[in-house]
């Protein structure tokens, strides 16, 4: 009987190493191989030494290699971090290729296989710990099929897999696809795939690994660093500029292009590195325009603290006072306010012919409500309106956003994805800079060169420039109104 | 003879004692590895 434990217990060890390396080929690379070849020889190897030496050690390395293979391969990695992200995603809209699917489904199995480890183990433990003199004559011969038909297997899968590298080119999109704002990263995500689309054979060698990168920084910066260690890729299109930090040096080490949609400008270097979105002075010019065309003297500021709302609301107060319209008051707060009581009076009392209010949703929901109660009519924002959890609490707030020059572009792509929340901001960026992506890796030369010889383009964002050095693609926004509980852009 | 068996019997609590501790320092330090760094939300999609 302690035979037959032995043997089923040994080869579900190999059977979870196999499934474990082949998890880990897709996630890192050739070198996931490592994974059977050090768990598969360990494990035959203590078997080996137990059955010669009835040593207890033998019998505690192979408990803690089960352990290993149960709690970090299965629990850990197999269970937390793929079956359950499964589960989640399987509920929700997201988009999954193919890449991601395959990982997830093989952390699945593994999951499982650990499950049968665990069992095995077990039986097989419990019987050899208190009787290992038996246990080690019982045991006869180590099955040696499964290890050389593991190692046969693993070659195969290598094999394929090399093969799929060197005939796809990557594009790498990389944006927070599972935090609080996973349903607008999704608009980002399927613009990259309805840019592929629409480049028919164009694009056809192309393959899109997507890179979640919410959370913390620190975990942003581990997966992208992952990313880069695990595959060669080819050209990256990152969402926002905390990430897009991360994705510089990787680019310029790579000497790939990258193209963020984001508006941090130092993040473009005009080498490798490139923002594609208006920047924070060109978003203030085209506000503060509108602003003067409404006959606005007087503005009262309320502004979130955070790097993307600060550089709005600083650039479009100087923009303001170059242009005769003089600040009244000018109040920021912190991202966890929930009272805005104050501030709205203190906006209020100003008595400000126009009330800048801009923070993420759901803080501006929260914020222009308030300043209705407290009397003010008119509100104008940057950007963020378009992200608010109801625009409804937001009717007749004008800001300024994206230049939706294609008109049927929004209207495609509703009727591509049904589901799927159109995110004016960013959608026709990444449209377009997957094209021009796309483009420079289907191009003969050097990719980044391709980018960098591209000065001017007429997008679905509309006429988008750049300065032969710069890093920066510029665009003019448009000025948007929220009318019916839904943003509808006003004047190009 | 009895003591002997009692020993004996002592092992596979060793073993079980062992497995389990590893298993538990598995899961804290994974814990500790991923609460590691600053605990700050990255911005949201619209944080550029």
């Amino acid at each position: 009987m302690t035979d037959r434990y032995a043997r089923t217990s040994l080869i579900s060890l190999i059977a979870a190493a196999l499934i474990s390396a082949i998890h880990h080929v897709l996630e890192l690379g050739p070198r996931g191989v490592m994974i059977a070849v050090v768990f598969i020889a360990a494990a035959c190897g203590t078997l080996l030494w137990f059955k010669r030496s009835e040593s207890r050690a033998a019998l505690v390395v192979y408990a803690l290699l089960n352990v290993w293979m149960i709690v970090g391969f299965g629990l850990l990695h197999g269970f937390v971090e793929h079956t359950i992200p499964l589960l989640a995603l399987s509920h929700s809209s997201t988009s999954l290729g193919l890449t991601t699917l395959m990982g997830h489904l093989s952390g699945v199995a593994m999951a499982g296989a650990a499950v049968w480890v665990a069992i095995t183990g077990w039986r097989f433990l419990s019987a050899a710990a208190d009787a290992r003199a038996e246990a080690a004559a019982a045991i006869k011969r180590l099955p040696l099929v499964p290890a050389v038909a593991s190692a046969g297997l693993l070659a195969v899968v290598v094999g394929a897999h090399a093969y799929v590298d060197a005939h796809s080119l990557r594009i790498a999109i990389i944006a927070p696809t599972t935090g609080p704002n996973a349903v607008l990263a999704q608009s980002f995500i399927r613009a990259a795939e309805m840019a592929k689309e629409d480049l028919g054979p164009e694009a056809e060698r192309i393959q899109l690994v997507t890179v979640d990168s919410t959370g913390t920084p620190e975990r942003a910066r581990n997966v992208i660093d992952q990313m880069f260690r695990a595959q060669r890729i080819d050209a990256v299109l990152g969402a926002v500029s905390a990430s897009g930090q991360f994705t510089v040096p990787h680019a310029t080490d790579a000497r790939i292009p990258h193209i963020c949609i984001c508006s941090v400008r130092t993040i473009g270097d005009g080498r490798y590195n490139f923002t594609n979105i208006p920047l924070p002075e060109d978003e203030a010019v085209r506000w503060v325009a509108e602003a003067k065309r409404r006959g606005t003297t007087t503005i009262s500021i309320l502004a979130q603290e955070e790097t993307s709302i600060r550089n709005h609301a600083d650039a479009m107060s100087r923009e303001a006072m170059k242009n005769g319209i003089k600040i009244l008051f000018d109040g920021r707060f912190a991202g966890d306010t929930i009272d805005f009581v104050r501030l709205a009076k203190q906006a209020r009392a100003a008595n400000a012919d126009l009330v800048f209010a801009e923070a993420f949703p759901p803080l501006i929901d929260r914020l222009v409500q308030e300043l209705r109660r407290q009397g003010v009519a008119n509100i104008a924002s940057i950007v963020t309106p378009s992200a608010a959890d109801d625009p409804r609490t937001l009717e007749g707030v004008w800001y300024t956003d994206t230049n939706l020059a294609d008109a049927t572009f929004q209207s495609r792509f509703e009727a591509r994805f049904p589901g799927t929340r159109f995110a004016a901001h960013m959608t026709p960026y990444a449209y377009d800079s997957f094209k021009l992506l796309a483009r420079a890796l289907a191009n003969s030369g050097e990719p980044a060169a391709y980018v960098r010889g591209i000065t001017r383009y007429d997008g679905v964002a509309g006429i988008v420039t750049r300065d032969r050095e710069g890093g920066n693609f510029r665009s003019r926004p448009a000025v948007w109104v929220i009318e019916n509980g839904k943003p509808r852009e006003l004047l190009p | 003879m009895n003591e002997a068996r009692n020993v004996r019997m002592q092992f596979s609590r060793i073993l079980l004692a062992i497995s389990l501790a590893a298993a538990a320092a598995m899961i804290v330090g994974n814990v500790v590895v991923q609460r590691g760094g600053p605990v700050v939300e990255m911005p949201a999609a619209f944080s550029h």
